[in-house]
């Protein structure tokens, strides 16, 4: 009799997996359609042209120069399609990134810039940008991504080396985090005001986050970092699970905990890095979706890893279809778009958060 | 299993919080930690698997020292159950307790992980909360849920930080009981921490008593919860009186003067209220 | 106490010294002469009472009066919140104020008489208040614990943000950059009536967080204790917060946002007189004063057209933020950071 309850129980558990599974199948399902749909917004193109579009290329199906298809082809293919895939990656990227910073810090409130990653980014690029100094000595366009990517990941170093001396504690990672963001932040702010307006507009306009303007070349470092940190937190996922019971738990059951969070963060800093120095900073997709996400299928951290990738996705691709419909009223890059999605979900989740404890 | 401590010491800054310590411990068993509180009894414990290292001194497992046993494999023979848990994230039961699979299974939960999950909720009575949510439970749930936790680990020695402290008198019994059977039949040692003296007197086949940092005494709960130990540790005078074979504490309050009523004082059921009952 | 006696003694040296340094050098004395014919109403050169009774006293002062109420303003706020990272701008206080200035400057939208030059300062001062109200309300249903009141703050200041983002992308380089510059925090083009309501309001309101300093010690005990002693811990932090709202929205509208003075001068003093908010408010006023005031001297001097006081008090604030972090870990916030 003790058996079959098991039996049962094991079946039940084994149902709401399948639940899970079919979930993250519609989010992907999803987002393509949303690509299809935010290739046709705002061209005299339809659906499925981008459909068509996307299956010749792939397909290798060529058309003559200059006839309607090619141009067609060319048109969907090298304009509307790159800054759509890279919502897409960025938001995967982002989502997975706040996905492991909140188990990591135990500490629902957190997102991929916990660790001051945001600020590190900025000073990097607005660097490039004011003054022409780049941490890499590259200069133009190249420059300003590759600063910010070296700029993204001296927060992470830092706190990773100071926590080192002073207590590896999820704490004293945040307030570090914190104060370490306000330093590079007042550095950026001495560099913008002490700029000429024309740069100041064009440092500022970074900070926001936008993907418009983006090409095929920006695509295939960070996809591979993506792709790469994707599978890499997939497998590390359940013991991903073990942080969210506190560090003594972890411990206990077998996770060498300051190890673990260490390469976790260096993890995060390339990948976050990879993003934000082509996009800028994007707010609140990391912080959001894994919240919509456990809200949906629990906490179990295998799942919610490839859940949050692929609702992070849509949500990016959707706020940045939300930016291309708003085109006639003026130009709203995707980062402000995700301030105003963002700012009230985010509000919603405390308010209805039952202690709100825990959240510095 | 048996754990050999040897002249251990442990203190977060220069203060010692343990010093000395030498303890055997071996059998399949239930210990009981006693002492006042802030003695060092959850530091031991921590000392014991490896959430803290001891500033000196060796920890022993079956003769090998902990601090050459990798976390993962440590983890296979120590369980460990803190005082609370909370959790800032949507967690079911099942998932809750799954996790104490970690140290033997990998990245899939297989099926007998998920049998052995629910043999042990079972076990403790709490299987009809697997699919909820933990934060939603109460404390004394909570407590359970740990337990279970450390149970699935299957480990050979289950460290417990004060398992009864939220529950009710029904479901301490059942606590400790559990854990005294599992000690005697699965071949565990268990060892708890504790602030009810009759309850680890009751249950416990040997105690140990912890003063500033140091063991004060160690043996049967006869030898060690006498008034003598009693008044010298925690300050209290008692009376000690032989139960069914086993020591109970009598807590007396010398200070206590007055023990009539004070006149006009009273409290009784409402007339109103008892004739509807 | 001897320690807000020292910060005051200080405070009062190093405004003499401030008077003289910058990039128009002058010495003390001289500085002294011309302040006191200014007070006696005797004619001076233009350009030496222009600089030092126009320029340096007003903004010297300034910066004392303005470090004062935020530093004592975070100090209270940190108490109510029981957070160490909040600050006098916790309430989404910049965010408000820059959603004003924003529309001022670039819409031209103000609430009174646009033409006017205080037309900015008005709009400041009552947007800055307006993601106050957003939480008072808020709190009016429901439990609002510390945590509550921060992440709604947090929110709140997200949308102004996005709103003053949105702004900033539709105007043209030259408004983003006067738009920016005011939201640093500067001390400089202080004049002596803008002084003199910072004055009066910063007096007012530490005084009356003074009044409230044994509430504010119940307090740390925790709701339900606080409760059993007759303090009611929602009402006591909601006037608590307008109080300082008010002193912060007033300080904002003249200066900008200046940062750091609020969050790292409260963990200082409390370094020396403990979190005993009777000692805490005079000490962590005492405290900011001296520390604004300083940082300014450095911007002055920084350069041939100086640095706003915003920047220097941040580099400095934050690796003495880093230092206070590492010292006080465990000791005075305890764990539950």
């Amino acid at each position: 009799m003790e058996k079959t309850v098991g039996a049962d129980a094991v079946w039940a558990y084994r149902k709401d997996v399948a639940k899970r599974i079919s979930f993250i199948t519609i989010c992907i399902v999803s987002v393509f359609f949303v690509i299809l749909l935010s290739g046709s917004i705002g061209t005299t193109y339809g659906f499925w042209d981008v459909y068509e579009v996307i299956y010749e290329r792939i397909m290798g199906i060529t058309h003559p120069t200059a006839s309607p298809e090619w141009w067609r082809s060319h048109y969907i293919w090298n304009n509307s399609l790159p800054p759509i895939i890279i919502s897409v990656i960025a938001g995967a990227g982002l989502a997975i990134g706040g996905t492991v910073m909140q188990s990591l810090m135990g500490n629902p409130l957190a997102d991929p810039y916990t660790t001051g990653i945001s600020s590190g980014a900025s000073l990097g690029a607005v660097s490039a940008i004011v003054t022409g100094f780049t941490f890499s000595s590259i200069s133009g366009e190249m420059g300003i991504v590759s600063s910010a990517f070296l700029g993204a990941l001296i927060p992470a170093f830092l706190v990773i080396f100071l926590t080192r001396f002073v207590g590896n504690s999820p704490t004293t990672m945040i307030l570090i985090g914190v104060a370490i963001s306000y330093f590079f932040n007042s550095m950026v702010t001495y560099l913008m005001i002490t700029t000429d307006t024309d740069k100041l507009q064009e440092a500022f306009l970074w900070q926001i986050g936008s993907v418009s303007g983006t090409g095929w070349g920006d695509i295939p470092l960070m996809l591979t970092i993506v792709v790469f940190s994707g599978i890499a937190v997939g497998l590390v996922s359940n013991k991903l699970n073990l942080m969210m019971l506190g560090d003594k738990s972890a411990k206990s059951m077998g996770l060498d905990i300051e190890n673990f969070r260490t390469l976790c963060l260096l993890l995060l800093a390339f990948l976050v890095a990879s993003i934000i120095s082509y996009t800028g900073i994007i707010g609140f997709v990391g912080l959001i979706t894994p919240h919509v996400v456990r809200f949906i299928i629990g906490g179990d951290n295998r799942f919610v890893a490839p859940a949050s990738v692929a609702m992070g996705a849509f949500i990016l691709v959707s706020a940045n279809l939300i930016s291309n419909l708003l085109m006639p009223i003026g130009d709203i890059p995707i980062g402000v778009v995700m301030s105003f999605v963002g700012a009230p979900i985010f509000l919603y989740l405390i308010l209805r958060s039952k202690a709100g404890r825990d959240m510095f | 299993m048996k754990i050999d401590i040897k002249e251990m010491g442990f203190g977060y800054t220069a203060t010692p919080v343990l010093k000395g310590i030498n303890l055997a411990i071996g059998g399949n068993q239930l210990v009981s930690i006693l002492g006042p509180n802030g003695v060092g009894k959850s530091t031991l414990i921590h000392c014991i698997n490896k959430i803290l290292s001891p500033k000196e001194g060796v920890v022993l497992l079956n003769d090998v020292d902990v601090s050459e046993i990798t976390i993962k494999d440590l983890a296979k023979e120590i369980g460990y159950v803190p005082y609370s848990t909370t959790t800032s994230f949507p967690l079911s039961v099942v998932d809750t307790v799954l996790m104490g699979r970690h140290p033997h299974s990998k990245w899939k939960t297989t099926d007998e992980d998920l049998q052995k999950v629910y043999e042990t909720l079972d076990l403790l009575g709490i299987e009809h909360l697997a699919m909820r949510s933990f934060n939603q439970l109460s404390a004394g749930q909570h407590q359970k849920v740990m337990l279970a936790r450390g149970l699935v680990q299957e480990p050979k020695v289950l460290l417990l930080d004060e398992p009864t402290a939220n529950l009710d008198i029904k479901h301490q019994m059942e606590v400790a009981r559990i854990m005294r059977d599992l000690a005697h039949e699965k071949g565990i040692t268990v060892i708890m921490i504790s602030h009810d003296i009759n309850i680890a007197a009751t249950y416990s086949d040997n105690v140990i008593l912890m003063y500033e940092g140091s063991i004060f005494a160690v043996g049967t709960p006869h030898e060690v919860i006498t008034k003598e130990n009693i008044k010298k540790v925690y300050g209290v005078e008692s009376e000690v009186v032989d139960f069914r074979g086993k020591p109970h504490l009598v807590l007396i309050d010398e200070k206590l003067k007055n023990l009539e009523l004070p006149k006009d004082s009273y409290v009784s059921m409402r007339a109103q209220e008892t004739a509807a009952r | 106490m001897i320690f807000f006696l020292l910060c005051i003694i200080g405070s009062v040296f190093l405004f003499v010294y401030s008077l003289g340094v910058g990039h128009f050098d002058c010495g003390i004395l001289e500085a002294f002469d011309i302040i006191g014919k200014s007070l006696r109403g005797e004619e001076l050169a233009r350009q030496t009472k222009h600089i030092i009774w126009y320029g340096r006293t007003p903004s010297g002062l300034m910066a004392i009066a303005a470090g004062a109420i935020l530093a004592a303003g975070g100090g209270v706020m940190q108490t109510l919140l029981r957070n160490p990272l909040a600050d006098p701008y916790s309430m989404g206080i910049s965010s408000g104020a820059l959603f004003g200035v924003s529309i001022a400057v670039i819409m031209g939208i103000s609430i009174y008489d646009s033409s006017q030059s205080y037309a900015v300062i008005l709009n400041a001062f009552v947007f800055a208040l307006v993601p106050m109200a957003i939480i008072l309300m808020a709190s009016r249903r429901g439990d609002m614990t510390p945590s509550k009141i921060i992440l709604t703050g947090i929110a709140v200041m997200f949308v102004f943000s996005a709103f003053s983002t949105t702004l900033m992308l539709t105007t043209d380089s030259e408004t983003l950059a006067t738009v920016y510059s005011w939201r640093v925090g500067t001390l400089d083009g202080i004049s002596w009536a803008s002084l003199g309501i910072v004055s009066v309001v910063g007096v007012i309101g530490i005084s009356f967080l003074l009044t409230q300093a044994r509430k504010y010690n119940v307090m740390t005990a925790g709701d339900n204790s606080a409760k059993s002693m007759g303090v009611d811990p929602k009402r006591t932090t909601l006037v608590g917060m307008t109080v300082i709202s008010l002193m912060t929205a007033t300080v904002v509208c003249f200066t900008g946002t200046i940062g750091f003075v609020g969050l790292v001068g409260p963990h200082i003093a409390r370094l020396f007189v403990g979190s005993e908010s009777k000692f805490l408010i005079p000490a962590a006023a005492g405290f900011g004063g001296i520390f604004l005031l300083a940082s300014s001297c450095v911007a002055r001097v920084s350069g041939p057209l100086g640095l706003p006081v915003g920047v220097i008090s941040a580099m400095v604030g934050c690796p003495l933020f880093i230092i206070i972090l590492v010292k006080m870990r465990s000791n005075v916030w305890g764990s539950g950071v």
